[in-house]
């Protein structure tokens, strides 16, 4: 009895996965037969997707859901055969249908029958209507065909009668037939008509290749090539029968396996272990016997293992990619847009629980750009674009991390929009407007509470939009990035780790105990002691605030964050504080020691101890030991680091008036040149040996972090003589714009100030922007741009290096000499 | 008796609670059960529901965590938590809890500290009573039932009840404390 029961639920589980990739593809090959109506492989995808779910349906009693599938199958099967053509009207409630076998599919799983109550009968009603709505197709072969149902006419009856003849015993087939009996309909759909056009859509998997001898054979007596067909193709037998496997996708069912999720999870957990274990036991490995040989074999096993494991649950980024044509179509429907949609590096793989929390942030953006970003066509060919908005996502591995990046062609963000707006509803004062750069007002999107939608649309423009995505993506250890030119587009470029099982980690102490921060949120760490320590941290009421390069961040005691009793500040000689960020918000952490860098997998905390928000796990560190993970976000939700920034907001505006500081990394390039490049841009400094740089043509670079770093000489790009560098050991500034990173070598690194600078465009000359007077003597200010190109290196236009705006990039430059090759 | 010797006597950990049926409000209980000393009282656990007993050597405690929460331990790469039932129980919080009762319900594995660890018992179900109205409330939430024992009380304690209160029972224990 209860066995029955189970292998009933079995067949439903199994029928409710499987019928809701067929929904997705169906929405995906409905979206783009919209645009190529005449796609008869399409067709055919969708047909035999509503047919397998009719076809099941029918056998496990859910009539309710067999009649929708029904309507909708006779809707297709005439649109298959070109009795009627696919317009608007008819794709709107084919999406529709989907939505609804969708919405009773999630009742059949929460309740186990398919009987939700709500009345279709309208649904069905349409349905029958649009499919006698002759009329309204412009096909005049359909008028022609339709008289003609008796005489062996074109195309249509003959596969409409073979199409129908199996169908009605796969309403009572068992399901594992209803493929194999749905197969010959669909064969002879194709045969007829997709011979000229070859397999637009390729099967999924190889796992269809044994399907096409199965149903291959049993396509050549149910379907009777009609004669318009040889008209069209020249040879159809042996080329249609090949067609065959590419629009079967009978799944790739041989080929795999479905596995549990917890199971995978489970897995994952124990290989953790395993490694840990590994890797206690290799310390040992000396004193055995064999001289740690079967240890050495054993680890290479863990290792491979570990690799394998993580793979099983990697998935495609094309499953992100899949829903969305079809939520593009909807909204660009509802805001009357028209928009092409590409997308690219489907294939890309990562990790399943990153990709679950990429979905929503994603969904977003794209939904943003569709009611923001991309113009209505009038406003579009008026600024004189194409009427069709181009929306591009991608995806690919770059340094050890999945880049989605999201690209419009819209109107992109207008910063004094965006300025006023931020004003308005108080996030910024008017004075410190005024003070940022280009780049941080766009940022200001990010800002909780921030919405520009001139009219709130049921959408996006909720002001629960970009924060919340920044907050999810950080919240994995990612990063957004936002960049916009206006009126030209807007690019959101979004870095996320390939997997969150395991996670470069800071480990730091705070009352002997050792506590785990996400690398992903730890931007620099800090020292003070002496003079510098009382300079740079200064008390307002009861907030410590910390001056790092001009700006003030609040400060928060970790020890005191955890509840424990702190002694005053002023008593301590030094402070190790870890700047981190959360919701793009710098602020610094006092911790009592920082330990040093460790991978740790992340482990989730008992579910009682879920409510506190400072802790966003626990691991188990290489001594066997626990440590809590903290969570950068919960901390920084803290009453002393909020009123920290208020404290900060207000001092920051009094203290730089008059000017701001600029952060200022000063070169020595040549003989006496001194240069300077913002220290913002500047990722780290390093110093190599001649030797260790490799030569490739006439371009140089260094092994650096198992990448090629391309290195330039500041001589060079100033053309001024350089110091020969023989035997010393070279200075090298490592500058990034988030992506790529390029080498300079200068003569010596002469300092790092902060100055309010007056940068003068009269200076400009190759590779130089402009020049200043900084700590007294007049210093060239590095155009970083033609630097990069010198070593090949293209940066990212629209990054800021124009210092608070002095300098316009976009302004005419020197032009690059086409030397360097 | 040896700590391991517990462990190994108890015949649950591949069954898990498969045949274990809940005692709530029903007829007392036969059966056996691991016993264990904390705070001078004698507490009985069902054996099916004790996954095993450990000597934990080190500990990491959780800042800001409800006050019953002593710490984490490392279970061969799980995280558990680690509690002391002492001001639950409203026992003195003196002396050291040496041995760690793993314990497994809904899921989830908990270790319960406690002073010492006692033999297995199969109590008659004769000498079942169920809790004096005496007892504190609190202390009744987390028993079930005593059996009367030779010379001692044995107390039995329901880790699902003390799971359940974990956490949201910690704001009344502070106002206790």
């Amino acid at each position: 009895m209860n066995d029955k029961d189970d292998a009933l639920d079995e067949i439903v589980r199994e029928f409710l996965v499987e019928s809701a990739e067929n929904l997705d593809q169906l929405d995906r090959d409905l979206v783009s037969l919209e645009r190529d109506p005449t796609s008869r492989d399409l067709l055919a995808g969708i047909f035999r997707a509503v047919h397998t779910i009719k076809g099941t349906t029918g056998f496990l009693g859910f009539a309710r859901l067999e009649q929708v599938a029904h309507r909708a199958e006779n809707l297709l099967s005439k649109l298959r055969d070109g009795a009627l053509e696919l317009d608007t009207a008819r794709t709107n409630i084919l999406l529709e249908v989907s939505d609804t076998v969708r919405a009773i599919l999630a009742h059949i799983e929460a309740t186990g029958n398919d009987d939700d109550g709500r009345d279709r009968s309208d649904l069905l009603a349409r349905l029958a209507e649009l499919q006698e709505a002759r009329a309204q197709g412009p096909g005049e072969v359909a008028i022609q065909t339709a008289p003609s149902q008796k005489t062996p006419g074109p195309a249509s009856p003959v596969a409409e009668e073979i199409a129908r003849e199996p169908q009605n015993e796969d309403a009572i087939a068992p399901e594992g037939e209803t493929k194999q009996a749905a197969a010959p309909s669909v064969v002879t759909a194709t045969a007829k008509t997709t011979a000229p056009k070859r397999p637009a859509r390729n099967a999924r998997g190889a796992g269809t290749a044994p399907a096409t001898q199965a149903t291959a054979p049993k396509a050549e007596p149910t379907a009777p090539v009609p004669a318009a067909a040889r008209e069209e193709t020249p040879s159809p037998t042996p080329r249609s029968s090949q067609d065959v496997p590419a629009t079967v996708s009978l799944s790739a069912a041989e080929h795999t396996v479905r596995v549990d999720v917890d199971l995978l999870d489970g897995l994952m957990r124990q290989m953790g272990e395993l490694v840990l274990a590994r890797n206690q036991l290799v310390s040992h490995g000396n004193d055995l016997d064999d001289g740690g040989r079967a240890l050495q074999r054993l680890s290479l096993i863990v290792s491979e293992l570990q690799e394998g494991v993580t793979k099983t649950r990697m998935q495609p980024v094309e499953q992100l990619w899949a829903k969305l044509p079809r939520v593009v179509r909807d909204l660009a429907k509802q805001f009357s847009k028209e928009v092409d949609l590409s997308l690219e590096g489907g294939d890309t793989e990562l990790d399943r629980s990153v990709l679950e929390a990429v979905k929503d942030p994603l969904t977003h953006l794209v939904r943003n750009a569709l009611d923001h970003g991309i113009e209505g066509p009038a406003e579009r060919e008026a600024a004189g674009k194409r009427r069709v908005g181009n929306l591009r996502l991608s995806a690919s591995h770059q340094n050890g991390k999945v880049v989605l990046e999201m690209a419009d062609d819209g109107a992109g963000i207008d910063p004094e929009r965006v300025g006023a707006k931020a004003v308005e509803k108080g996030l910024v004062t008017p004075e410190r407007l005024a003070q940022m750069t280009t780049r941080e007002i766009t940022d200001l999107v990010f800002q909780p509470g921030f919405s520009t939608a001139k009219q709130i649309s049921n959408i996006s423009g909720r002001g629960v939009g970009m924060d919340v995505v920044r907050t999810n993506i950080e919240r994995i250890g990612g990063s957004v990035d936002l960049a916009s030119t206006p009126r030209a587009g807007t690019t959101v470029r979004i870095k996320i780790p390939l997997t969150l099982a395991i996670i470069p980690a800071l480990l730091v102490t705070a009352r002997g105990s050792m506590y785990a921060l996400a690398q992903a949120a730890v931007q620099e760490l800090v020292h003070l002691e002496g003079a510098a320590l009382r300079e740079q941290v200064e008390r307002v009421d009861t907030a410590l605030l910390y001056r790092l390069r001009g700006h003030l961040l609040p400060l928060l005691r970790l020890d005191e964050a955890l509840g424990y009793e702190t002694t005053p500040f002023e008593s301590q000689k030094a402070l190790d504080i870890v700047i981190a960020q959360a919701d793009g918000e710098p602020f610094g952490l006092v911790v009592d020691r920082v330990e040093g860098t460790q991978e740790i997998v992340v482990k989730p905390l008992a579910h009682q101890l879920k409510n506190l928000p400072v802790y966003a796990g626990a691991t188990v560190l290489g001594d066997g030991s626990v440590a809590l993970i903290l969570d950068v976000a919960g901390l920084a939700d803290s009453g002393s680091v909020r009123e920290g920034r208020a404290a900060a907001q207000g001092g920051e505006v009094r203290s730089s008036e008059g000017g701001r500081a600029e952060a200022l990394l000063l070169l020595r390039v040549g003989g006496e040149r001194r240069v300077a490049v913002p220290l913002g841009l500047v990722e780290r400094l390093e110093e190599v040996g001649a030797q260790q740089l490799e030569h490739a043509g006439n371009r140089r670079a260094l092994q650096y972090r198992g990448e090629l770093l391309p290195i330039v000489w500041l001589a060079e790009v100033l053309a001024i003589p350089a110091e020969t560098l023989e035997g010393r050991r070279l200075p090298v500034v490592v500058c990034s714009d988030g992506e790529r990173s390029v080498g300079l070598v200068a003569e010596q690194i002469l300092d790092v100030v902060e100055e309010v600078v007056n940068v003068d465009a009269i200076g400009a000359a190759q590779g130089v922007l402009g020049t200043a007077v900084v700590q007294g003597r007049a210093t060239d200010f590095l155009d970083l741009l033609t630097a990069a190109e010198y070593a090949g290196v293209v940066f990212r236009p629209s990054l800021d290096l124009s210092l608070s705006g002095v300098l316009s990039t976009n302004g005419p430059r020197p032009e690059v000499a086409a030397n360097a090759s | 008796m040896p700590v391991e010797d517990v462990a190994r006597e108890s015949p649950s950990r591949q069954t898990g609670g498969a045949s274990y049926e809940s005692t709530e409000g029903g007829a007392p209980p036969g059966g056996q059960y691991c016993t264990f000393r904390l705070g001078g009282l004698t507490i009985g656990i069902d054996v099916h529901k004790v996954q095993e007993v450990i000597r934990h050597d080190r500990m990491t405690p959780v800042p800001l965590a409800p006050p019953e929460l002593v710490g984490l331990i490392n279970l061969r790469g799980e995280i558990v938590p680690a509690l002391d039932l002492r001001s639950q129980l409203g026992l003195p919080s003196e002396g050291d809890l040496a041995a760690s009762v793993l314990v497994r319900t809904k899921g989830e594995t908990v270790s319960l500290l406690v002073a010492e660890v006692g033999d297995v018992v199969e109590p008659s179900p004769l000498d079942y009573e169920p809790v004096p109205p005496t007892v504190p409330a609190r202390v009744r939430e987390l028993v079930t039932g005593t059996f009367k024992l030779e010379g001692m009380l044995l107390l039995v304690l329901d880790p699902d009840r003390v799971l359940a209160h974990f956490g949201s029972a910690s704001p009344q224990a502070r106002q206790h404390a």
